[in-house]
């Protein structure tokens, strides 16, 4: 019964979702024929590691190379918007590049910017054709940039907002709702786990940059500093983010799990969180998550997820056969976490995209490396990847 | 000094002779000859006259010394009853160049037994090197088959790579003994190149001799010994504010045949070049916390007259601090401070029950106390202006670190030598090592909120090689085969943060494991030799792979030594024509095939080592010195390699591996090194000499990381360089002064990503070395 009603509300909320896009006219659509799903990748297979972004087709295409993309520091953060990729090079780098797709499915370079040195470029959101910001996690500043000429335009200082007192909170992942930029910051008390409240600071970007810090210490670290889709709104304007509790460092007492700030609101909802450390999940070896890795709102309160499975690590840590990172659907309305049934990949995959009707996995396992897909409507997994990709996926996203 | 007899009759005989000073023309007395590999001598009387009674016929090797002399070792072929021979002996120059006349002496002598191995090896000799102005690491990048791979300026972190295995795949012997400094705080570049006799370059196979591990290929360091009483003081200023000073003293007792020697060697440098930022497009930074500067003292005492040829006691303290330069983020208090104490004591005994057996033995007890600070409170921008830190203390961005490692070394070489006929040679060699190592860092750790850093370690180590030298066909056909055993345990915790235990376990990792060589020379004629060898090559774990750092690097005490299997083969061409010019070419081809090499990985949230690469690397190299006139030398060489990942599958999966059979990236693939010298006697008077010598590499292209899109851009430049030097020396070396620009194009250099390297050098070098008198009583 409980799973008829999950599908029945996976496929509702899907149909919510694709009603909501506008279908294109393909002989009005000047892009009709481009490639529409982007990948990064990352070829682990050398020290040192490298990362790719490129573009594919679409599901058919079957097997995925690089032989096309642009080559990037490991673990690439990438951005979307309209035709343009922006991608960031977080801690190995300074220039954020920017690519277009191209017809013949190639990326081709059409501008970058220069980060303040060493400030880690690791978010960033496009507002329009003319205003988009990316926040620069160790200088604890937000740029202020123009994405179609890649001039910086201005800066957002957020340092004072530093909870330990340092230098920086730590800015990351960000989103934008009604001229209000949401940035949740990751401030460590120790470089790699964080004594420190959540924190999401809230910047009225349409009146004057004026900042306000939400702070809640039911969880610590918001946001995955990896997934840009960690903080996303809901139906209602209601905004949430997934807080990593320190990956797992911080030990038991740190419960990772999503917090939720009302619509309208500059303070966490003191009567929402889904603690996902403590929630046990039919299926998986110790029945716990440490955290989710990746992830995707869809609709309806269902999000798709990657998360670590702590009791799969070797002690110490096999870094040849070690597979930890799950697949799961997280209802954040009933808190709930269900096992998708998708081999198991190691953390440089274990990506989530949405593309057509169905939910992208990308997965680095011991049987394949690629992109798997689980279509909602039918609640049917692919056994083996639909496209199997030269690196592992750490990224997929849509045009 | 081994090269033993070929005995081809039982006739017996007298073997007359008289020793003669090369330039005078005069007899010398009280020279000693003997025969190589046999108890039997005689010492020249007044006239220089000499006789060895009841010698059996056959072909010999004739060693004859003398204080103030050039050692000279002679072929002669002794057919019974009686024979006169004349050996003259050149006085020693303080131009090392000098040569005798008659024929090699003893370091020629063991650079020609050196090449004539069955391994492929590039000897460079002191001839070569003592003068330069540039430092060691210039002159090994200069040879077939070897790169450095610098990270910036002097006392920079340097990688010899050789036939593309870099790092600790390569071993370094210091006269035969392992380097392996614990912590690297004591590296090649630190040597003063006065104090080298000879480097040898071992490609793709080492003697088990010199004991150690790697994968195929070693650097074995040869120390200069004169038998007479001298100072040798030079001073060297460079750019970037670099000077580097040594000194050496002296004196030998001849009557007590004692000898005290101290050495201090100085280096210090701002390497405050100008670099282009890999980071910031447009910005030109001026490095401005890079200084280095290093104290190596050392005292040895050696006696000569008692039951081992040689007994040396030496101790030694080497110092260094090094600031580290930023190149993405202006770092501006991070530095590292070293000091090492090391105590040594050498035992030679050359010939022994009838010559039979030589005695090498060594013990040595050193300390290392290497700190690592890293606590500002704030982080640095390119325009000098400061902010809190975004950690709240280090700049490095792992948290503050004030840490003391200290790590105690005991190391011993028993090498014996067992000559057992003419055509037998056995040598058993074990190198004996007990490490312990003991870190230290509260700040760290109070940061942390728990302990990761203090958990001490140990390292257990014996290595021990048989090795079988046999000569057939009158010494055309050497066959050398040796057995390796490689004993290793580590002990070690399992600190790994993610762990949350609060007492972490304790691990050992054991490794227990046979390696073997083979090879073989054939002497096609006097001037043309071939080689083939293969070699089965371990390079064990060592501790940080074994146990992480405590922090993001997690403990992997499962790892397996990472294994070579290499063949070579190669020709050697040697020989001096009419006008005594002299044509050398040595060709090589290798085949490797390594597996379980080990590198750094990941889960994506934390990092280990695992062994995962395996390759296999095909190559060859090309080496030509020539005399092109009198006065005038040429070299050349090149060298070609290509490692190719040859995992089908992605280790641990049944997933096809996205990189296999492509080239592995960050190795040079192809480079070339030319020289030429012009050198002449006399231009500034008697006794002078004049070199001028001209130097050019070029590096090609090679990628980053794997070559898989049309588009890759993360590639190491190719470059091309090129070095002149002026060496004038006065009065037989008496004084030298020696001019350089190295890199005179100020071309760009980078041969590690994103870590530019120093452009246009000038250098100048002043070098004054004063001999003392020769004294014939000291014989040795």
């Amino acid at each position: 019964m409980l799973k008829q009603t999950l599908k029945i509300t996976a496929v509702l909320s899907l149909a919510f979702a694709f009603y909501s896009c506008k279908k294109k006219d393909p002989a009005n659509d000047p892009t009709s024929g481009f490639d529409k799903l982007i990948i990064g990748t990352n070829i682990t297979t050398a020290n040192p590691v490298t990362g790719y972004v490129g573009t594919l087709k679409d599901l058919s295409v079957g097997n995925f190379t690089n032989s096309k993309s642009r080559q990037t520091t490991e673990y690439p953060y990438i951005t979307v918007y309209k035709n343009d990729v922006f991608v960031l090079p977080q801690r190995y780098g300074d220039v954020v590049k920017k690519y277009t797709r191209q017809e013949d499915g190639t990326l081709s370079e059409a501008g970058s910017l220069t980060a303040p040195a060493a400030s880690w470029p690791i978010g960033a959101v496009i507002e329009n054709d003319s205003k988009g910001y990316i926040s620069l996690s160790k200088a604890g500043k937000i740029l202020i940039f123009n994405p179609t000429t890649m001039a910086i335009t201005g800066t957002i200082d957020v340092t004072s907002y530093a909870l330990g007192g340092d230098g920086s909170p730590d800015p990351n992942i960000m989103a934008l709702k009604n001229g209000k930029l949401y940035v949740a910051c990751s401030q460590t008390s120790n470089y790699f786990t964080s004594s420190y409240p959540v924190q999401v600071l809230i910047i009225d970007v349409a009146n004057g940059n004026t900042i306000t810090s939400a702070t809640d210490n039911r969880s610590f670290w918001a946001g995955s500093i990896n997934e840009q889709h960690s903080i996303f709104f809901d139906e209602s304007g209601d905004m949430y983010v997934y807080c990593v509790a320190s990956y797992g460092f911080g030990g038991s007492d740190q419960k990772s799990g999503f917090l939720r700030i009302k619509n309208g609101q500059t303070t966490f909802d003191p009567s929402y969180f889904f603690n996902t450390a403590d929630y046990t999940i039919a299926g998986i070896p110790g029945g716990k998550l440490d955290y989710l890795q990746k992830m995707r709102y869809i609709s309806g309160g269902i999000v798709y997820s990657t998360g670590n499975v702590y009791a799969l690590a070797s002690n110490p840590p096999n870094y040849v056969s070690d597979r930890t990172y799950g697949s799961f659907k997280v209802d954040l309305i009933n808190k709930t976490i269900t096992k998708l049934n998708i081999p198991y990949s190691n953390g440089y995959a274990a990506s989530v995209g949405l593309f057509e009707n169905k939910i992208l996995f990308g997965i680095a396992g011991t049987s394949g490396v690629g992109i798997y897909t689980f279509d909602p409507a039918t609640n049917t997994i692919s056994t083996n990847p639909v496209i199997t990709t030269q690196g592992d996926p750490n990224v997929i996203e849509t045009f | 000094m081994l090269a033993f007899v070929s005995v081809t009759a039982q006739k017996h005989g007298i073997l007359r002779g008289t020793i003669i000073d090369a330039k005078s023309d005069r007899p010398l007395q009280k020279a000693t000859i003997k025969v190589a590999g046999a108890d039997i001598g005689a010492i020249s009387d007044d006239n220089g006259m000499f006789q060895i009674k009841n010698l059996e016929s056959g072909n010999y090797i004739m060693i004859c010394s003398s204080i103030g002399y050039e050692t000279v070792t002679q072929a002669v072929h002794f057919a019974g009853m009686s024979m006169d021979i004349t050996i003259k002996m050149a006085p020693v120059s303080n131009e090392l160049s000098a040569v005798n006349v008659n024929g090699l002496n003893a370091e020629q002598a063991e650079v020609k037994k050196t090449k004539e191995n069955v391994m492929p090896v590039t000897v460079i000799t002191a001839k070569e090197m003592e003068n330069r102005a540039g430092n060691l690491n210039e002159i090994l990048a200069r040879q077939a088959g070897v790169q450095i791979r610098l990270s910036g300026g002097l006392g920079s972190d340097a990688r010899i790579s050789v036939r593309g295995l870099e790092g600790k795949r390569v071993q370094i012997f210091l006269d035969g003994n392992p380097l392996n400094t614990p912590d690297g705080s004591l590296g090649l570049n630190d040597l003063p190149v006065q104090i080298i006799e000879r480097i040898e370059i071992y490609k793709g196979a080492v003697p088990a001799y010199l004991g150690g591990d790697g994968l195929g290929s070693a650097v074995n360091v040869i120390f200069k010994h004169r038998d007479v009483s001298y100072i040798d003081a030079s001073i060297s200023r460079q750019s970037y504010n670099t000077q580097l000073s040594n000194l050496i003293v002296k004196k030998t007792f001849d009557k007590q045949g004692i000898e005290v020697g101290v050495g201090v060697f100085d280096t210090r440098s701002d390497n405050n070049y100008v670099m282009k930022s890999p980071y910031q497009p447009g910005l030109r930074i001026e490095r401005d916390h890079d200084k280095y500067h290093s104290l190596l003292a050392a005292v040895a005492v050696k006696f000569h007259k008692l039951w081992f040829d040689e007994i040396e006691i030496e101790g030694a303290y080497v110092g260094n601090r090094k600031q580290i330069q930023g190149i993405q983020q202006n770092i501006q208090h991070a530095e590292t401070k070293g000091q090492s104490y090391v105590g040594l004591i050498n035992f030679t005994r050359k010939n022994f029950a009838g010559g039979k057996l030589g005695l090498k033995y060594n013990l040595l007890l050193s300390k290392f106390d290497v700190r690592f600070i890293d606590t500002s409170a704030y982080s640095y921008n390119w325009d000098g202006t400061r902010i809190p830190s975004s950690i709240g203390k280090g700049e490095l961005g792992n948290g503050p670190n004030l840490s003391t490692n200290l790590q105690r070394d005991l190391r011993q070489r028993f090498n014996l030598d067992y000559r057992i006929n003419r055509d037998f040679t056995l040598n058993f060699n074990n190198t004996f090592r007990r490490v312990s190592s003991d870190p230290e860092d509260d700040v760290g750790n109070a940061f942390l909120g728990k302990n990761v850093y203090n958990y001490p370690g140990s390292l257990l180590n014996s290595i021990t090689g048989l090795t079988l030298e046999s000569r057939f066909l009158d010494e055309r056909l050497l066959i050398s085969t040796a057995l390796k055993n490689y004993y290793n345990v580590v002990d070690g915790f399992n600190t790994s943060i993610y762990l949350n235990n609060s007492i972490p376990d304790k691990l050992r990792n054991t490794t227990n494991e046979l390696g073997y060589t083979a090879g073989l020379r054939y002497s096609i004629s006097k001037s043309f030799l071939a080689k083939a060898s293969y070699e089965k090559g371990l390079r064990l774990p060592n501790n940080t792979e074994l146990f992480g750092d405590g922090v993001l690097i997690t403990p992997t005490t499962t790892l397996r030594p990472e294994i070579a299997h290499n063949y070579n083969v190669g020709l050697v061409f040697d020989e001096k024509n009419r006008n005594n010019r002299r044509l050398q070419i040595e060709a090589n081809a290798f085949y490797m095939n390594v597996d379980n090499l080990i590198q750094l990985s990941g889960n994506g949230l934390t990092l280990g080592y695992v062994n995962y690469t395996k390759a296999n690397i095909k190559g060859a190299d090309l080496d030509i010195k020539y005399d092109v006139t009198k006065n005038v030398f040429a070299g050349f060489n090149a060298t070609y390699q290509v490692l190719t990942d040859i995992n089908r599958l992605i280790p641990a999966t049944s997933v096809p591996n996205p990189s296999y059979n492509l080239q592995i990236p960050n190795t040079p693939q192809l480079f070339f090194n030319w020289n030429a010298e012009y050198h002449k006697r006399g231009i500034l008077g008697h006794g002078s000499n004049t070199r001028l010598m001209y130097d050019g590499s070029f590096v090609a292209e090679y990628n980053y990381g794997f070559k898989i899109s049309v588009y890759d851009n993360f590639v190491i430049p190719s470059y091309l360089t090129h070095t002149i030097s002026l060496e004038q020396s006065l009065q037989e070396s008496k004084y030298t002064i020696t001019a350089e620009v190295n890199n005179i194009s100020g071309k760009e250099i980078l041969n590690n990503y994103n870590q530019p390297l120093p452009g246009r050098t000038f250098r100048i070098k002043l070098r004054m070395l004063l001999m003392g008198k020769a004294n014939h009583d000291h014989v040795h």
